[in-house]
C-alpha cells in the first residue's frame, strides 16, 4: 500500500515536472516550434480519445474522422453563421458526435471485429462524399469541397478561440489533453475499465460475467466521439478553415490509429508517447525534405509495419521496462555505496 | 440510352469483380483483409506503364512481367511480415494487427510512389485505345474495356478451375475450411498461405493491367479502385468466387445507373450505402455461406 | 429442499437436427447435479440454452422462481446463474486477479469490494499465489480453475460447470473435485457436465443422462449406474455392476 502511494506521488511529480517544462518551453520557443508542439498535443489528444473506443473497448475504428469533422463543422457553422462562440460550438459538436456515435454503434456493435472496422471506413467515406457534394443544407452553408473559411479576429480572443500569440493555443490543447488523460485514467481504474478490457479480450466470456457488452461499447463510443469532436473544433480554430478533404479524410482516421498503436493501445499514456514520436518525425521530415509529396505518409506506413511486426504492444511498455530497469540499477548502486 | 448504360455497367462490373477476386481469395483462405490491395494494384499499373513506355512492349504482354513479380512480392510479404503476426494473433479474438499491417503497407507503397512519380497523371496509349466497336442498337463501346472484361472473365474461369479441379486449389480450400484437419492430411498450411497471398497479389496484377489500358495512372489510383474491391468483398461473401463476380456486376450496374440518373458522385456514394446496408443486414454477404 | 432450476420441455433445433429435444430437468437447491451423456448428446447446447447464449426453439426455463427463457447472459448472471466454458476463455491480456475482478463487479461498482470478492474466489480455487500472473501464462488446470473463480466472484446461487476436469491428470482431477464440493458447502448449487465417471459418481447428488438430445434417465448415482438404458447407450454393455 505504502509503495503504491509512493509511486503515485512520484508519478504526479513527474507529470507536474513535464507540465512545467512544457509551459516554460511555450515562453521560449518561436511560433514555428510552438506550432509543432501544438500539433503533437493535438494528435495525442485525438489518439487518446480514439483509444477509449478502439483500445480500451477493442472496437477498432478506422473512421474517427467522422467525429472530428462533425465537431469542426458544427462549431464553425455556429460561429460563422450565427456568431456563437466556438466554446459553446465545441460542446454542441461533441454532443452531436456522441449522438451520431451511438446511432452508428447501435447496429454496428453486432458485427464481428473486422467487419466493424470496415463499416467505420465505409461510413467515413459516405460522409466525406456527402459533405463534398452538399453546398447548402436548408439555410446552412456547407460549401461542398471548397469548405468554410473562419474569419480571423485580430489579437487574442478567448471568446472566439483565436489567438495571434500561438502559446494560448498550446494552453488550450494542453488543458484538453489533461482532461482526456484524466478521463482515460479514471476509466482504466474503474469498473468500466475492467469490464471494457474483458469485452475487448473475449466478449462471450464477459457476457457470462454480467457484462452488458453492447451498452458498455455504446458508452465508450459516446465518450470517444464526444472528445474527438471537441478536438475537431480546436483543429478548425487552429487552421481557421474547415474543409472535408482535411477533416473527414481517411488518412486522418488512419493517423489516429497509427499514433495510438505505436505508442501502446489500451494504455493511458501510450497515445501521447505515440504522438510525440510520430509528429516529431513527420515534422522533421517535412522540414528537411520540404516539398516532397507523400514523404510523411510513407514514413507512417513503414513505421506502422515495423511497429506491429516488432513491438505489437507499442513503445510505452518498452519505455516502462527501461525505466524500471534503470531505477532498479540506480537503487542497487545506491545500496552498494552505502 | 439505358441499353448502353446496362452494357457499360456489366463490362465495368466484370472488371471490378476481377479486382476484388484477389482480396476475396486472401480473405476466404486466411481471414485477413488485405488493405494494401489497392496499392498493389497501383504498383502493377506502374509496371505496365514502365514496360510499355520504356520498353515498348504491348500492354497485354506485360501480364507476363507483372503477374510473376506481384506473385513473388505477395509470397515474400506473407512469409516475412504476415506469417509471424498471424501465428501470434490467431489466439486473439480481435486480430486487428494484421489489418493495420496491410494498411501500413498500402499507405507506404502509395506514398513512396507519390514521392518518386509525383501526382502527375499518366496513361498508356495503344493503337486500339480510341477504337470503339458496335454493341448493337447503334451503340458503341470502347474496345479496350471489352477486352478487359474478357480477360476478367477468363481469370474467373481459370481461378474457378484452379480452386475446384486441381490439387493445390483443393488444398487451399481445405486449409480455409479447417486448418488443423488440413495439416493432419499432410498439407503444409503455412506454405499454402504464402501461395494464397501470392495468388491474391498476382490477381491484383491482372486487374492492374486491365485498368492500365484505359484508366489514368496516378499513385492514388489504388484508393479509388481498391475501395470498390472491398465493397465487392463484403457484398459477395467471403471465399465465394461466383458471389464475387455477381457482386462486382451489381456494383458496376449501380455505379453506371447512379451516374446516369444522378451524377458520378452519387453513384459512388450509392455503392458505399449498399455496402453499409449489407454489412448491417447480411454480414455474411449476399451470396456468402454462413460460417 | 426446494427447486432452484426447472427446465420444461426445452427444445433446440438447428434446421433438421434436434440438438436438444423436449428435455425436462429439475435441479434442487444446494445439490451437485451432474449432466452426462455421450459426445454430441447436446449437453453443452443445453447449457447454452439455460445460460442465455442460445434461444430455445420451444420450452421454458425457470430459475429461482422467475421465467428466464431467452434472457440475456448478463441478465441471468446478475440474477445468480453463471456458467463456465468447456474450452477455457480467459481474458488473455489481463492478470489472474483482474480476470476474476470482472466477475467481482457484478453487485458492486467499487474496485476495492470487487478485489476482495475476487481474492476470496481465488482462495477457494487455490489460485491465490497466481493473482498477479498474466492469465495467458497459466497452465490448463489453472485456467480451468480461473474459469471457476471468475464465476464464483459473481456470487452466484447456481453455477454451471462445463467439463472443468477434462484434460486434467488424476491429481488435478482430485483437486478440482475438492473445489467443487467446497463450492457446494458454501451453499451454491452446482450443475456439472463431466465425462470422468468416477468423479461424477462420487461427487454428485443427482444425475441426468441425455443421449441424442433426449433425456433417458435421472436419479441418484447408484440408480444411474444400474439403469439398463444408460448402460446400453452410454457406459457400454460391459460396465454392468
Amino acid at each position: 500500500m505504502n509503495t503504491s502511494k509512493k509511486s503515485t506521488i512520484v508519478r504526479l511529480a513527474a507529470l507536474a515536472a513535464a507540465l512545467a517544462f512544457v509551459l516554460v518551453l511555450a515562453e521560449c520557443l518561436n511560433s514555428y516550434y510552438l506550432q509543432i508542439i501544438i500539433y503533437i498535443f493535438m494528435f495525442a489528444y485525438f489518439a487518446s480519445a480514439w483509444n477509449i473506443l478502439s483500445g480500451f473497448a477493442g472496437q477498432f475504428s478506422l473512421g474517427h474522422a467522422i467525429f472530428i469533422g462533425i465537431g469542426a463543422y458544427t462549431s464553425t457553422i455556429l460561429y460563422v453563421q450565427y456568431g456563437i462562440s466556438p466554446w459553446i460550438g465545441m460542446l454542441a459538436g461533441g454532443l452531436l458526435a456522441a449522438l451520431v456515435g451511438v446511432i452508428i454503434g447501435f447496429p454496428c456493435f453486432k458485427l464481428k471485429s473486422t467487419y466493424f472496422t470496415l463499416t467505420t471506413i465505409a461510413l467515413a467515406n459516405i460522409l466525406l462524399l456527402l459533405v463534398q457534394n452538399t453546398r447548402k443544407l436548408g439555410s446552412i452553408k456547407i460549401n461542398g469541397a471548397r469548405g468554410i473559411q473562419i474569419p480571423a479576429v485580430s489579437g487574442n480572443s478567448l471568446a472566439a478561440m483565436q489567438f495571434v500569440d500561438k502559446k494560448y493555443y498550446l494552453y488550450v490543447i494542453l488543458g484538453m489533453l489533461i482532461v482526456v488523460l484524466a478521463v482515460c485514467q479514471w476509466i482504466k481504474s474503474s469498473k468500466m475499465g475492467y469490464q471494457l478490457a474483458a469485452v475487448a479480450n473475449n466478449q462471450d466470456a464477459a457476457e457470462s460475467l454480467c457484462v452488458n457488452s453492447r451498452a458498455l461499447k455504446l458508452k465508450a463510443m459516446a465518450i470517444s466521439a464526444f472528445f474527438c469532436a471537441a478536438g475537431g473544433t480546436f483543429y478548425a480554430q487552429v487552421i481557421l478553415f474547415c474543409n472535408p478533404a482535411r477533416l473527414f479524410a481517411e488518412s486522418l482516421s488512419d493517423k489516429l490509429a497509427i499514433v495510438a498503436m505505436l505508442g501502446g493501445k489500451a494504455t493511458v499514456f501510450g497515445p501521447t508517447v505515440g504522438a510525440v514520436i510520430v509528429e516529431s518525425i513527420s515534422q522533421f521530415a517535412s522540414a528537411r525534405f520540404a516539398g516532397t509529396q507523400g514523404l510523411n505518409l510513407a514514413i507512417y506506413g513503414i513505421m506502422l509495419i515495423v511497429c506491429i511486426r516488432f513491438f505489437p504492444d507499442g513503445i510505452l511498455p518498452i519505455l516502462q521496462k527501461l525505466v524500471r530497469r534503470l531505477v532498479a540499477r540506480l537503487r542497487s548502486k545506491g545500496e552498494t555505496t552505502k | 440510352m439505358y441499353y448502353e448504360t446496362l452494357i457499360l455497367g456489366l463490362v465495368m462490373g466484370c472488371i471490378y469483380s476481377a479486382t476484388a477476386l484477389g482480396v476475396n481469395i486472401i480473405y476466404g483462405i486466411m481471414q485477413i483483409v488485405n488493405w494494401a490491395h489497392g496499392s498493389i494494384l497501383m504498383i502493377a499499373m506502374f509496371i505496365v506503364y514502365g514496360a510499355t513506355v520504356l520498353l515498348g512492349i504491348n500492354p497485354y504482354l506485360t501480364l507476363l512481367i507483372a503477374v510473376p513479380v506481384m506473385f513473388a512480392f505477395g509470397y515474400a510479404f506473407q512469409d516475412i511480415v504476415i506469417r509471424p503476426l498471424y501465428l501470434r494473433e490467431r489466439a486473439d479474438s480481435n486480430p486487428v494487427g494484421l489489418l493495420l499491417c496491410t494498411a501500413g503497407l498500402g499507405i507506404a507503397l502509395e506514398n513512396i510512389m507519390l514521392m518518386i512519380f509525383k501526382s502527375t497523371p499518366r496513361s498508356v496509349s495503344m493503337d486500339i485505345s480510341l477504337t470503339y466497336i458496335s454493341i448493337g442498337f447503334g451503340r458503341k463501346l470502347s474496345l479496350v474495356k471489352l477486352i478487359g472484361a474478357g480477360i476478367a472473365l477468363l481469370v474467373f474461369a481459370i481461378m474457378w478451375f484452379y480452386m475446384n479441379r486441381t490439387y493445390p486449389g483443393k488444398a487451399l480450400r481445405a486449409t480455409a475450411q479447417d486448418r488443423e484437419a488440413a495439416q493432419l492430411m499432410g498439407i503444409n498450411v503455412l506454405r499454402y498461405y504464402n501461395i494464397a497471398f501470392g495468388i491474391g497479389c498476382a490477381l491484383c496484377a491482372v486487374a492492374g493491367v486491365i485498368f492500365a489500358t484505359f484508366y489514368t495512372i496516378t499513385p492514388s489510383v489504388g484508393t479509388t479502385i481498391g475501395s470498390k474491391a472491398f465493397i465487392i468483398l463484403v457484398l459477395g461473401g467471403k471465399g465465394s468466387v461466383g458471389g464475387c463476380l455477381l457482386a462486382g456486376l451489381i456494383i458496376g450496374l449501380v455505379e453506371a445507373f447512379g451516374g446516369l440518373f444522378f451524377d458520378s458522385y452519387t453513384g459512388q456514394m450509392l455503392c458505399f450505402v449498399i455496402f453499409a446496408l449489407v454489412l448491417f443486414l447480411k454480414p455474411n454477404g449476399l451470396f456468402g455461406k454462413k460460417v | 429442499m426446494s427447486e432452484i432450476l426447472k427446465i420444461e420441455h426445452l427444445s433446440k433445433h438447428f434446421g433438421g437436427l434436434k440438438a436438444v429435444n423436449d428435455v425436462n430437468m429439475t435441479v434442487q437447491k444446494g445439490e451437485i447435479h451432474a449432466l452426462i451423456g455421450p459426445n454430441g448428446a447436446g449437453k453443452t447446447t443445453l447449457f447454452n440454452l439455460v445460460s442465455g447464449f442460445l434461444t430455445p426453439t420451444s420450452g421454458h426455463v425457470t430459475f429461482d422462481g422467475h421465467d428466464v427463457t431467452g434472457a440475456k447472459p448478463y441478465h441471468l448472471c446478475s440474477k445468480g446463474l453463471v456458467r463456465t466454458y468447456q474450452i477455457v476463455q480467459p481474458f488473455r491480456g489481463m492478470s489472474t486477479l483482474d480476470n476474476v475482478m470482472v466477475g467481482g463487479f457484478t453487485h458492486t461498482n467499487k474496485v476495492s469490494v470487487a478485489r476482495e470478492k475476487a481474492l476470496r474466489a481465488l482462495k477457494i480455487t487455490k489460485l491465490e499465489n497466481k493473482a498477479d500472473v498474466q492469465a495467458r501464462s497459466l497452465n490448463l488446470c489453472e485456467q480451468k480453475r480461473l474459469e471457476v473463480a471468475r464465476a464464483l466472484a459473481t456470487e452466484p446461487k447456481l453455477i454451471m460447470l462445463d467439463e472443468v476436469m477434462a484434460g486434467l491428470n488424476p491429481t488435478e482431477v482430485t483437486e478440482v473435485m475438492d473445489i467443487v464440493t467446497g463450492i457446494k458447502e458454501l451453499g451454491i448449487t452446482v450443475v456439472i457436465i463431466e465425462h470422468i465417471m468416477q468423479a461424477v459418481m462420487s461427487i454428485s447428488d443427482n444425475i441426468t443422462v441425455i443421449s441424442f438430445g433426449e433425456k433417458i434417465a435421472e436419479g441418484k448415482p447408484d440408480e444411474i449406474a444400474r439403469n439398463e438404458d444408460v448402460i446400453a447407450v452410454y457406459l457400454g454393455s460391459d460396465y454392468a455392476i
